[in-house]
């Protein structure tokens, strides 16, 4: 072990690394006991220098906790991960409904169907005045330029009631 | 960066990594022989429920949430344990009441069984005035550096504008006092 290495373990224990330096060096510590052994002088020292404490760990002491686990079942999963998927799903789940109205809305919007129109037109009594009034061919002229004028702005949804109330008003 | 580095072991040990969770005694192992060592006065035993702690506190660990510090979480377990210990031997005899005919009987339960016992590290008299004798003969700068670690609790950061100089020496420093320490007390921790 190098003094460089040394003088991380200091810092380590300092928690005076970044994230990354620090990870990297627990692993180190792992695997190198000459460092596992100078990391816990260090911390037996600094702790008795902090409190006075006459106690500490002996050099086994995480061995024997790691022995000990070794039958234990590996953690996994833990709550706090599924309940945040959870809630991603369920914000997945309404974004996505929301995106599917908003496509059903705009289609109901923006689809001009003549058949449809032509269906209407064929349901209605030909014989009523309005109707009559916009057979004439000035009006209809009228109509289909206005037609083609709301289609290209885009508010042909709006036609059936357009008509009516341009009809009253060209009247 | 502490509390950060303790989400991300814990994060390592909650995805299956059970070698992370060596990090995390290895780091709180003192503060929490010590914590209990204030409850419990024999150090075997105070040993044995630090152990007990660490061990109860990875079987916890899916339910951790993150909500505190990884450390008040391990505390307040600590002292629960600490607390269970001591109520569960008020319940029971202590060993100048068991009589040797009565060996056999417990032998079965829980207060005889054959485990390894952990070991607390005693620091002598020996040790303690070696370490003091040590920082007494440090350089100043070296003594001061350390002393504002130790004993006041500084960042590296807070050392540096209090003495005036780079980080990079502050910890160049405590490194060099902590080194010149560890020298005397090798021969005695061997």
């Amino acid at each position: 072990m190098n003094e460089d290495q040394s003088e991380k373990l200091s810092a380590l224990l300092d928690e005076e690394l970044d994230l990354n330096g620090a990870l990297a060096l627990w692993g180190a510590v792992r695997k190198d006991p000459e460092m596992a052994v100078k990391l816990h002088r260090y911390g037996a020292v600094s702790q008795y220098l902090k409190s006075g404490a006459r106690l500490v760990p002996d050099q086994g002491f995480s061995g024997r906790i790691s022995q000990s686990l070794d039958s234990e079942p590996v953690v996994l999963a833990p709550r706090v991960v599924r309940h945040q998927v959870r809630e991603k799903a369920a914000t997945y789940a309404l974004a996505a409904a929301i995106a599917m109205l908003a496509v059903l809305v705009g289609r109901s919007v923006n689809v001009y169907s003549p058949m449809k129109a032509s269906e209407i037109l064929a349901s209605v009594d030909l014989d009523t005045p309005v109707v009559k009034a916009s057979m004439e061919p000035d009006f209809r002229d009228y109509l289909t330029m206005h037609n083609e004028s709301t289609y290209l702005s885009g508010a042909q949804g709006m036609l059936p009631s357009v008509r009516l109330v341009s009809s009253a008003a060209h009247r | 960066m502490g509390e950060e580095l303790d989400e991300e072991l814990v994060r390592r040990v909650q995805r299956g990594d059970k070698k992370a969770f060596d990090a995390l005694v290895i780091k709180y192992q003192y503060k929490i022989a010590q914590l209990i060592n204030r409850y419990i006065k024999d150090h075997h035993e105070a040993m044995d429920v630090a152990q007990e702690t660490f061990i109860k506190a990875y079987r916890a660990l899916p339910g951790f949430r993150g909500e505190s510090a990884f450390y008040t979480w391990l505390y307040r377990i600590a002292i629960n344990t600490a607390k269970n210990h001591l109520s569960m031997r008020s319940r029971r005899p202590s060993d100048d009441e068991i009589e040797i005919e009565d060996a056999e009987q417990f032998e079965t339960g829980t207060r005889l069984r054959s485990y390894e016992t952990p070991e607390g590290l005693l620091l002598t008299d020996e040790i303690a005035r070696a370490i003091q004798d040590a920082l007494d003969h440090l350089p100043d700068e070296l003594r001061s550096a350390i002393t504002l670690r130790e004993f006041e609790g500084l960042s590296y950061d807070e050392i540096a504008q209090v003495m005036a100089c780079p980080v990079g020496t502050v910890r160049s420093r405590i490194f060099r006092a902590r080194e010149a320490i560890d020298k005397r007390l090798e021969p005695l921790l061997r």
